[in-house]
């Protein structure tokens, strides 16, 4: 129920109608620097007021309560206030960066991050062409309908049942067991343990990701298949020139959005997980900010942590969409 | 490549097509045996792995406790069904009212979400208007950060928004995410479409309303869905800013029917409560499920391929 | 909610597990901001103790923590408050219910009866769990003060004393000595109760009493019926009966392997947290040979593969037990051992495990704090305080008077009817108007802890007591206690979290396999000088002051 991690990640669509480069649409647009300031504000005053309840959230709830993560720059006591707690500069970052354990957080979140890149980015959308290229309505519409469900069991529900399955009293190992084998360490093997949390990744929020390439995948025009079967494209063809360029700049975004937040690889999968592997292969960025902004009350130190996370994120998201505008597409945000 | 009719017309033009869809096109090559028959393959092992769960929790949540001690935790075929656990939850003093708090909390948030997003992200994705480059980084930079718990439980409290079903709403109004996105999505439509309709006199407003917004039923049934389950599932904010148990979603209400300390360490000096009775943590998943089952099919429409088939003639 | 708290982590994750990952702060005390203020907790002389003797329980409790014990519900109630505690105000209280909410005020006839009751407006804001601390931590820094507040010691809520000190009512004068006598039912709590409720060498407010016993082994006894039931005399008979039961498809011991050296630590005669030395000085138990022999001895267990092999963190393990899969569990009281397995199988009589003696050292039971904090009142005139303590006398009721019934059961023929044996059961209404509220205020202050026979499901209800009360008088002479309670030491504040969550961390790595033993001593050495040292220090000059 609180995965809010989870909840987060596969939220997006486009339409993404192939065959328009930025470009084209650039030139399509009337140049805009040469209007004055003046004129534009009244030739854009309907934008303008639409624009103005959006802004008008973020300044109240997010920029308002912002100023309070000066504690990252204090030795913050809840008690005394933001106010009153005395200013320390940079002193929580240099004692984050000389913890050795935070340094190990950052290696196991970046090796997570890796695999989830590797393994789940690209599922939720090799399920939606599987989807997509099954013919009979009702069975398409029946496994959509299944496949999104487990996004919705709690993590802990998710552990239980892997456990049931995997564990070491398990389905699998009381066969193995039954059958005079040994039994397999899965669930409390600290080796095994990265694919483990993607394959439960995997299993949890495959179908909810896949949602938004169905979005996507709706607004492929049926004709361009038509035309392209008559020009003599197979199958295979087909869905290389037709089906994929209508994914690839929502495909793309996602991508550069997973990138910005590679530091944040879940949270409660791995505190319920820890003690079964040990902090050594478990601890990750969220669960370390957890252990020092909570735990041990220094919320000083968590703060600093979630900083230095936002920067990297604000590095990677930047560096990822020039990359992206380098290749011709559009990213999160243009030049 | 070109010309666009309206995007009323091409709805009708795809409603027509829909009949069609179970088979597969003329143009189409009869599927490998192979491939079609590896397709199978697949899809049945993930619905059997997507679904197996689902059922052991609905059947536990059905099983007596006799049953469930037997079976050690987890039962699959409950031999006498109950709907004991059930019935316990929905005799609770207030989850009748709690359901409906958050029926009004999804639908009313959902809309209110829905307008501040896509008017936004549609102000961010035309080029020209003053000040949406600095305000869209402004929009990226929330993804990154957050502020923290007390920050905002102080401005909830100046904003007198504590006790108020305002305080589940607009403190999560809009999602950074979901804005980009709808952005990205807005930003796709032809440019051909806005030229044809500013020579047809039209502005801002009505471009919104009578070509993106129709053009983008898509993402919107996306990102309402989102929205939808963001507010139905949330508990923290009404847990941290309604002090009115009358006033507590139904997400909030259920979970206190699976308050459950884990195995405390010998040095957490403690309140250990038993676990509760398996059968209802399991109806609380199901009865939480519930109205995310239940929206779901409306939405799938939109996810179906060919939605826009014939807005754009090739 | 959408971009907000998705990235807040310290949202996020005390909403995840604030409950359950419980800081350990054993006075529930001190700051490490402001710590000049806070000098070590100086002389207070605690409340006097006067049992509450108008109804008589049939097992006598005593001084040391032995609970009374009730074998049937008492004929005629006696009443414990002469006079209706309130002046008509309202009263606004801050606590946590481990239930489903009551129906809301003014949809709950019950909340009227008791408010008139009371003679107050009764105003209470429940929070759930998880999610209490930061409930708690918002509403403190948002200078939203309730009138009386519960301050649970485990839930990471820190720098208490500074709220304390700037918020909060020294109930010192009120309470101190014969003063508590004027609160009858406030004086039935212990002195090991006042304890923890004492900061700064001040009285805080009134203690919320839990079960005195500490944690135990709790067995299935069919599965160690066949060697010879849950008991030992020597680790090596335990390891043998260990191995015994251990087959195909069922193990002996949950795989909780922290909660497994920390119960046979006791055997082996490792002291309740800190070890207080004939010259006065102190040692932490973890330090101590006898809890590394333990560890050891778990390491040994571990090998002979008699630990279920799961996941550390499962939460079915009392069910596995009932079922026959597991056969142990370590719970947090000996009473929790027979209500767990009667609600799992009614059937079924959960054994305890006696600490059997192991090495030199004599075996031990370590006492629980006994509290589960204590509620404090917000700084207000001397009459208002005072009011707001016959409140809180009122919610202390015993068993077997007629406030304890009201507060619990509610009204007769609406909220509750006598079943059978003659114990109160809830109508539905009583169910949603009653039982929330309830669990809310018990969890402010209450009496201390009774073994009554409905506390039990089943057939054996009034056996269950007579057993329950028999395994704690077998524990009571090896009881252990911790020399530091009631004693301040802002080290421990600031290192004892972290100190404490690596030495866990460490346990369980070593008795998994995937550290060396070796690396225990070198760990405390290396902790000495990071904090442990100090806190030992700061405690040892404490006690040293208040003795």
């Amino acid at each position: 129920m609180i995965s809010l991690k989870t909840e987060r990640r596969p939220d997006t669509t486009s339409a993404a109608h192939e065959a328009r480069t930025p470009k084209a649409r650039k030139q399509a647009r009337p140049p805009t620097s040469r209007v004055p300031l003046g004129r534009r504000l009244r030739n854009n005053w309907v934008m303008l007021a639409l624009m103005a309840p959006g802004l008008l959230f973020f300044v109240v709830f997010f920029y308002v309560p912002m100023l309070g993560n000066i504690v990252a720059f204090e030795d913050y006591q809840p008690f005394i206030g933001f106010k009153d707690s005395a200013l320390v500069g940079f002193s929580n970052f240099q004692e984050l960066f000389a913890d050795a354990a935070f340094w190990e957080a950052v290696r196991n979140t970046l090796l997570f991050a890796a695999l989830q890149l590797v393994l789940y980015f690209p599922a939720p959308l090799a399920l939606a062409l599987l989807v997509n290229s099954l013919v009979g309505s009702k069975v398409r519409r029946f496994v959509q309908s299944i496949v999104y469900l487990p996004h919705f069991i709690s993590w802990v529900l998710v552990v239980a049942l892997f456990q049931q399955v995997l564990g070491g009293a398990g389905l699998l190992n009381n066969f193995l067991r039954a059958h005079g084998m040994d039994p397999l360490d899965i669930m409390t093997n600290p080796h095994a343990f990265p694919l483990l949390i993607t394959a439960q990744v995997i299993w949890k929020d495959i179908g909810w990701g896949m949602i938004i390439y169905l979005a996507a995948l709706a607004n492929v025009d049926q004709s361009l298949y038509e035309a392209a079967a008559v020009d003599g494209a197979n199958r295979w063809r087909r869905m290389w020139h037709v089906t994929l360029p209508a994914v690839r700049s929502v495909t793309i975004m996602l991508l550069v959005l997973r990138l910005g937040d590679v530091l944040s690889v879940g949270f409660e999968q791995f505190l319920l997980q820890r003690d079964a592997v040990g902090p050594r292969a478990a601890e990750v960025l969220d669960t370390y900010v957890y252990y020092h902004g909570v735990v041990y009350g220094d919320w000083s130190i968590g703060a600093a942590a979630g900083l230095v996370k936002g920067v990297i994120g604000a590095l990677m998201i930047w560096g990822a969409n020039r990359l992206a505008h380098a290749f011709g597409e559009q990213g999160v945000y243009s030049k | 490549m070109s010309l666009i009719t309206r995007p009323r017309a091409s709805l009708a033009v795809n409603r027509g097509r829909r009949g069609a869809k179970d088979q597969r096109p003329a143009w189409e090559e009869p599927p490998s045996r192979l491939g079609s028959s590896a397709k199978a393959v697949v899809i049945t092992v993930l619905v059997i792995v997507m679904t197996l769960p689902f059922v052991t929790v609905l059947s536990t949540s059905l099983a007596s406790q006799k049953e469930i001690t037997a079976a050690g935790g987890f039962v699959l075929f409950p031999t006498e069904p109950t709907f004991q656990a059930y019935t316990t939850i929905l005799s609770g003093g207030i989850v009748t009212r709690a359901v409906l708090v958050s029926l009004a909390i999804t639908v009313t948030g959902t809309v209110l979400s829905l307008l501040t997003t896509i008017t936004l992200a549609y102000a961010l994705s035309k080029r020209g208007v003053p000040g949406s480059k600095p305000v869209l980084l402004l929009v990226l930079f929330t993804l990154l950060f957050a502020p923290g718990m007390i920050p905002m439980y102080v401005l909830v409290k100046e904003l007198g928004l504590l006790d108020s079903y305002w305080a589940l709403i607009l403190p999560g109004l809009v999602n950074a995410f979901n804005l980009v996105v709808m952005r990205a999505f807005f930003m796709n439509i032809p440019e051909e479409l806005y030229q044809a309709a500013r020579i047809d006199g039209a502005g801002d407003w009505r471009i919104l309303t009578r070509i993106v917004m129709p053009l983008s039923k898509g993402v919107i049934a996306v990102v309402g869905l989102f929205y939808a389950v963001t507010y139905w599932n949330a508990f923290f904010n009404a847990m941290l800013y309604l002090n009115d148990t009358g006033k507590w979603p139904i997400q909030l209400v259920l979970r206190t029917y699976v308050v459950q300390s884990k195995q405390l360490n010998a040095d957490q000096l403690g309140i250990t409560h038993m676990p509760p009775q398996q059968s209802i943590s399991m109806a609380v998943v199901m009865l939480a499920l519930l109205p995310i089952l239940a929206l779901y099919p409306f939405l799938q429409k939109y996810f179906t391929k060919g939605v826009l088939t014939g807005a754009i003639k090739g | 909610m959408p971009g907000m708290s998705r990235r807040s982590f310290l949202n996020l994750s005390t909403a995840v597990a604030a409950g359950a990952v419980a800081t350990p702060l054993l006075t529930a005390c001190g700051s490490a901001a402001n710590k000049k203020t806070e000098a070590a907790s100086s002389k207070v002389k605690l409340p006097t103790y006067v049992p509450f003797d108008k109804v008589k329980p049939d097992l006598a409790p005593n001084a040391q923590g032995l609970s009374a014990g009730f074998l049937t519900y008492p004929k005629t109630l006696v009443q414990s408050v002469s006079k209706k505690p309130g002046d008509g105000s309202k009263v606004t209280v801050l606590t946590e219910m481990w239930t489903a909410p009551p129906k809301p005020k003014g949809s709950n006839a019950y909340w009227d009866t008791l408010s008139k009751e009371m003679g107050i407006e009764l105003n209470a804001i429940l929070g759930s769990d998880p999610g209490y601390p930061d409930k708690f931590s918002a509403t403190i820094a948002a200078n939203d003060l309730p009138d009386l507040m519960w301050i649970p010691p485990n839930q990471g809520i820190q720098h208490v004393a500074q709220l304390l000190e700037a918020k909060c009512a020294d109930l010192t004068e009120l309470l101190s000595g014969d003063a508590v006598k004027a609160y009858p039912n406030l004086a039935n709590m212990q002195p090991a109760h006042w304890k923890t409720a004492v900061v700064n060498g001040k009285i805080w407010g009134a203690p919320s009493p839990y079960p005195a016993f500490g944690q135990v082994y709790g067995g299935n006894p069919r599965i160690w019926e066949k060697a010879g039931g849950l008991s030992a005399a020597s680790p090596e008979e335990f390891l043998s009966k260990c191995k015994e039961v251990t087959g195909a498809k069922t193990w002996a011991l949950e795989p909780i392997y922290v909660n497994a050296v920390s119960v046979l630590s006791q055997c082996y005669g490792a002291p309740n947290k800190w070890l207080q030395n004939k010259d006065g000085s102190l040692t932490f138990w973890m330090e101590t040979d006898e809890y590394a022999e333990a560890l050891s001895f778990a390491i040994k267990l571990k090998k002979a593969g008699v630990f279920y092999p799961g996941d550390p963190e499962m939460a079915d393990a009392y069910i596995k037990m009932a079922q026959g899969t597991i056969g142990a569990c370590v719970y947090p009281n000996p009473k929790a051992v027979r209500t767990d397995t009667r609600t799992n199988d009614p059937e079924l009589a959960g054994q305890v495990l006696i600490p059997f003696s192991a090495g030199g050292s004599a075996p031990k039971h370590a006492r629980h704090l006994g509290t589960i904090g204590y509620t404090a009142i917000k700084k207000s005139s001397p009459e208002r305080v005072k009011m707001l303590l016959e409140v809180l006398n009122y919610i202390a009721a015993p068993y077997g008077t007629k406030e304890q019934e009201f507060l619990k059961f509610g009204v007769e023929g609406e909220d509750f009817t006598y079943d059978g044996n003659g114990y109160p059961k809830y109508t539905k209404t009583g169910k949603s108007e009653v039982e929330g509220l309830y669990s809310g205020l018990s969890t402010a202050t209450v009496a201390p802890a009774s073994l009554s026979a409905s506390d039990f499901q089943g057939s054996a209800q009034a056996q269950d007591v007579r057993d329950i009360y028999a395994v704690e008088q077998k524990l009571i002479p090896m009881i252990a206690l911790n020399p530091t309670i009631g004693h301040y030491s802002d080290a421990n504040t600031e290192h004892y979290p972290k100190m404490s969550t690596d030495a866990n961390d460490l346990v369980n790595d070593i008795v998994a396999g995937r550290k060396n033993f070796s690396e225990w001593k070198s760990f405390w050495s290396d902790w000495k000088p990071k904090g442990l040292d100090q806190m030992r220090h700061e405690y040892e000059k404490a006690i040293a002051t208040d003795a």
